[in-house]
């Protein structure tokens, strides 16, 4: 490649991160340090019955039980940092946080922050016509469209709300996919997690619109644990869209969500996620450590769990939704585009567990590497004994821009039934030589000629996203690729 | 039984097996004989097996084969001193022919009649020699921090078996090696050096019978070292009784406009793992690494590969074929590693196989690691079942259901038969893979 498309890779490479401001409010927040004490605050704050209290303690010793035999993960090829867990403040609620009947209640500021995001929450609610559970930090603070999708039974609401208003559905569906033992950053999340979002489809509902989350961390020093529990009764259906952008700090900041999805009989749940957190500097100070544990249980029979995620934020991702594939025939998929640059490392794929007859999984997964970055696959397909007939197309293709950053690819597959027909494929290229030279000679700038063919490298998943979705996708991908040149 | 009987038993029962091998190597390295640097070499390998220890459950690279509770179960066997002979299949193949007894050639160093340039002898032999090819080439290849197994025998093996090629000789005749007597139980550690220096040719094949073959743990280190445009062909072919163990370790490292082809040939044996790994250390080097395995009964097939490209303008293809049948149990883990420097390598990898029975099952994992931009690289894996549509045509022209199912399977397997260039070899192999297939 020419010195020039060099040069415009390293500025891809540097370019700053563009979401990075702090909004002033301020918030009720408890010291820093992780402790019995502290989960019982957490729990009192929250109002919450003595069977969660129980589960949190449950969750927390058994964290504490991994912490003591130093049992953090270490199999992610990822260089991480160990984290000071007595040095996080466990708990951040913004202070004005009274129960908004309306918009306009909403403190102006953060009506503020969130259209510097470019997202019109008021134009939202009027023309896009999407219900947005906005979590700042910790608290929901707004809901809206309740009424709209109470009229179809949907509960879609704050995770506190979901435990003081549907205790049943919580206590009945929580953990079940996602045991507090289930790993590590789990367990925290369990014994500290501070709200998130429930939401319910009742039987034979299609959901009218397509529910969606922003999550900000807003409060330095606080890190973030969010719960998500979405319930899809049989014959069901719900498009759920997660989308986040955080404030540029220095200090590192773990987020450690759990997200688990129920799909009964014929139901289908399609998630979607773009994740654009603080990556931290060129040099690699500060951002994001996002260890997330995502997965979903097709428990019935033709249910469909549908995963598609941008990842182009975090210093550090450690991210594998899943798919646990129970029902006969039913469907597991997951679509992925990892962009790393600076010194950000990716450690991302998924999970598809095969235990129903007739069951199929697809996972098309694009890295694409520049920088000092390292962006990693690692992905899982066990057939299990029962599970005739299953099926599984596997892609990774990665992509690196630069010659000092790293792409790799760690693909389990483990078949105990001889009727399983997996495929998987790999491949790891660069940007040919010929197709920027047949981009060139049309008269395409380096620089859009790059847009153009990482674009399309990643259509196959852009397109999985929901329209709106898609469009900012596509934005975010080319803003990230441009740099501070566009 | 006494209490202090009792109590002698509970310790050993607790012992940890690697503490067995810590004393065996103290009492060998006391009485043995060898050059300094040879002794030095076998310190340096004990310590790495000591700080390694055996897998356990949580060792990744040894995640699907329980390995350790096969060595516990041959150190509580008691060692049978009796040897046992094995099948020669290649005795017709035209070569200059090679008998070992545990690992050991039978024959001593061979002095005479071999072309020029071509030289056999032990490792004992040659560690007197001050200059020798060992003491240039000892260690050259093999790492020793990678696996216990290889750190293990490269600490034990008292003796083994040294080729050596010089500089620009072709070998005509390939050079066949019968590893056909073996101990009846226990462990057998050995050790081969192979060094073909710049512009020569070599081409060696390796046969471990099966008849008759006994249940000894086998563990063994192979390295490979191939000077500048040399070129070294070799086929190793294993195929022991449902009883025996084989660890085999394989070091290779290539140097610049040099060509290296493998094959692995695995159609026996209780427990196998094959640790092959490959140092293209030069430009302009290609690697051909294939193999077949062919697990049945109970058995146990692991073959672990990898691939360190470290330098730039190198080309590596990788062709690993399995057909995993009753309660067995295949593994692949394929590693492909680019680094930084190795700008314009071509990797290619490719793995697949057919689960014939209800109870079988094979664990995958092809990995790439890329640290470099202008490369090209990509893996394929595929587990599946014959295909329908292919059966069905068969069918349709007139041919048995289990007519067509063996046709399409030696089909599968020919392919990497079809790359081993002796003739006799195929020949044998085709109907080895026959008779495996159809039960004879």
């Amino acid at each position: 490649m020419s010195e020039n498309s060099t040069d415009l890779l390293h500025e891809v490479a540097e370019s700053d991160y563009k979401y990075g401001f702090v909004t002033d409010i301020e918030s009720d927040k408890i010291p820093p340090g992780l402790s019995e004490e502290v989960v019982r605050i957490i729990s009192a704050k929250k109002n919450e019955p003595e069977w969660l209290l129980e589960w949190r303690l449950k969750a927390y010793r058994h964290f504490i039980s991994l912490l003591d035999k130093e049992a953090s993960p270490d199999w992610a090829h990822l260089d991480l940092p160990e984290i000071d867990f007595q040095a996080i403040s466990y708990y951040a609620a913004p202070k004005q946080a009274p129960e908004y009947e309306s918009i306009d209640e909403v403190d102006p500021q953060l009506i503020d922050t969130f259209n510097r995001l470019g997202i019109p929450i008021q134009e939202q609610e009027r023309l896009v016509g999407i219900a947005v559970d906005v979590v700042m930090d910790s608290v929901s603070v707004t809901t809206t469209f309740n009424a709209e999708l109470e009229k179809n039974g949907i509960i879609f609401c704050s995770f506190s709300d979901a435990v003081k208003n549907h205790p049943d559905l919580v206590r009945k569906y929580l953990g079940s996919v996602v045991p507090y033992t289930d790993n590590y950053y789990a367990a925290l999340n369990s014994a500290v997690f501070s709200d998130g979002s429930f939401c319910y489809i009742p039987k034979g509902v299609r959901c009218p619109v397509e529910l969606s989350t922003y999550f900000r961390i807003n409060e330095s020093g606080t890190g973030q644990f969010e719960r998500t529990l979405i319930v899809a009764d049989a014959d069901s259906y719900v498009s759920y869209l997660e989308g986040c952008t955080a404030p540029q700090r220095d200090e590192n900041q773990l987020h450690a969500a759990v997200v688990e999805i129920i799909a009964m009989e014929n139901a289908e749940v399609k998630y979607s996620t773009i994740q654009n957190w603080y990556p931290g500097s060129a040099e690699g100070v500060g951002g994001i450590f996002n260890f997330v544990t995502k997965r979903g249980i097709c428990e019935g029979a033709r249910s469909k769990i549908s995963w598609t995620q941008l990842e182009t934020g975090s210093a550090i991702t450690w991210k594998y939704p899943s798919c646990i594939l129970k029902g006969d025939y039913s469907v597991g998929e997951f679509y992925s585009v990892a962009f790393t640059k600076g010194r950000q490392q990716a450690d991302t794929g998924t999970k598809m567990i095969h235990i129903g007859k007739n069951t199929s999984s697809t996972i098309i997964s694009k890295g694409i590497s520049a920088g000092f970055s390292q962006n990693s696959y690692r992905g899982l397909v066990k057939i299990n004994r029962g599970a005739e007939n299953a099926r599984n197309f596997s892609q990774c293709d990665s992509m690196l821009l630069g010659d000092r950053c790293g792409a790799h690819t760690f693909p389990y597959l483990e078949i105990s039934n001889p009727t399983a027909k997996v495929e998987h494929e790999a491949t790891t290229s660069k940007i040919g030589e010929d197709q920027m030279f047949y981009c060139k000679q049309r008269g395409i700038s380096e620089q859009d000629a790059i847009k153009l063919i990482v674009t399309g490298f990643c259509k196959d998943i852009l397109s999985q996203l929901p329209m709106e979705f898609a469009v900012e996708a596509r934005n975010l991908l080319s803003i990230e690729l441009e740099g501070s040149v566009g | 039984m006494s209490d202090q009987n009792q109590m002698i038993e509970t310790s050993r029962n607790s012992e940890r097996p690697e503490s067995h091998f810590l004393k065996e190597f103290d009492l060998l390295v006391e009485n043995a004989a060898g050059g300094t640097a040879w002794i030095e070499h076998r310190h340096q390998a004990v310590k790495a097996f000591s700080s390694l220890g055996f897998p356990t459950k949580k060792t990744e690279s040894y995640k699907y084969t329980p390995i350790t509770k096969r060595v516990k179960s041959t150190l509580s066997n008691a060692v049978e001193s009796e040897m046992r002979t094995s099948n020669r299949a290649f005795g017709d193949v035209s070569g200059i022919h090679l008998d070992t007894s545990n690992g050991v050639l039978s024959t001593g160093p061979l002095a005479t009649s071999l072309p020029k340039g071509l030289t056999i002898t032990t490792l004992q032999e040659e560690a007197k020699r001050e200059n020798g090819v060992l003491h240039e080439h000892l260690s050259g290849a093999i790492v020793l921090d990678r696996d216990p197994f290889s750190a293990l025998a490269a600490a034990l093996t008292e003796d083994g078996i040294l080729i050596h090629v010089a500089t620009g000789a072709h070998i005509e005749q390939p050079i066949v090696i019968h590893h056909d007597r073996i101990a009846a139980a226990g462990f057998v550690q050995s050790r081969f050096l192979i060094v073909a220096d710049a512009g020569s040719t070599l081409r060696i094949i390796e046969h471990f019978g099966h008849l008759d073959a006994g249940s000894a743990f086998e563990n063994r280190v192979t390295e490979i070292i191939v000077g500048e445009g040399a070129n070294l062909d070799h086929v190793l072919v294993y195929e022991r009784s449902e009883e025996a163990t084989f660890v085999n370790a394989l070091f290779v490292e290539q140097g610049e406009g040099s060509i290296f082809k493998t094959n692995n040939i695995t159609i026996g044996g209780g427990v196998v793992r094959n640790n092959l790994n490959f140092l293209p250390n030069a430009e302009n080097c290609e690697t051909h690494l294939n193999g077949l395995y062919i697990a049945r009964g109970a058995s146990h097939v692991d073959n672990h590969t990898l691939v360190d490209h470290a330098k730039p303008n190198c080309y590596s293809n990788e062709l690993f074929k399995g057909i995993v049948a009753d309660t067995a149990t295949g593994v692949f883990n394929g590693k492909v590693l680019v680094r930084q420097d190795a700008q314009k390598t071509n990797a290619y990898q490719s793995s697949k196989s057919i689960l014939l029975d209800r109870r079988a099952r094979i664990f995958a994992k092809p990995e790439l690691v890329i640290y470099a931009d202008d490369v090209k690289c990509s893996h394929g894996a595929t587990t599946g079942e014959l295909d329908d549509e292919a059966l069905f045509y068969l069918r349709s022209r007139g041919l048995r259901p289990d007519a067509a199912r063996l046709l399409l399977l030696e089909a599968f397997a020919r392919d990497v038969i079809d790359l081993v260039e002796v003739e006799d070899m195929r020949e044998y192999l085709y109907d080895r893979l026959h008779q495996l297939l159809t039960n004879e």
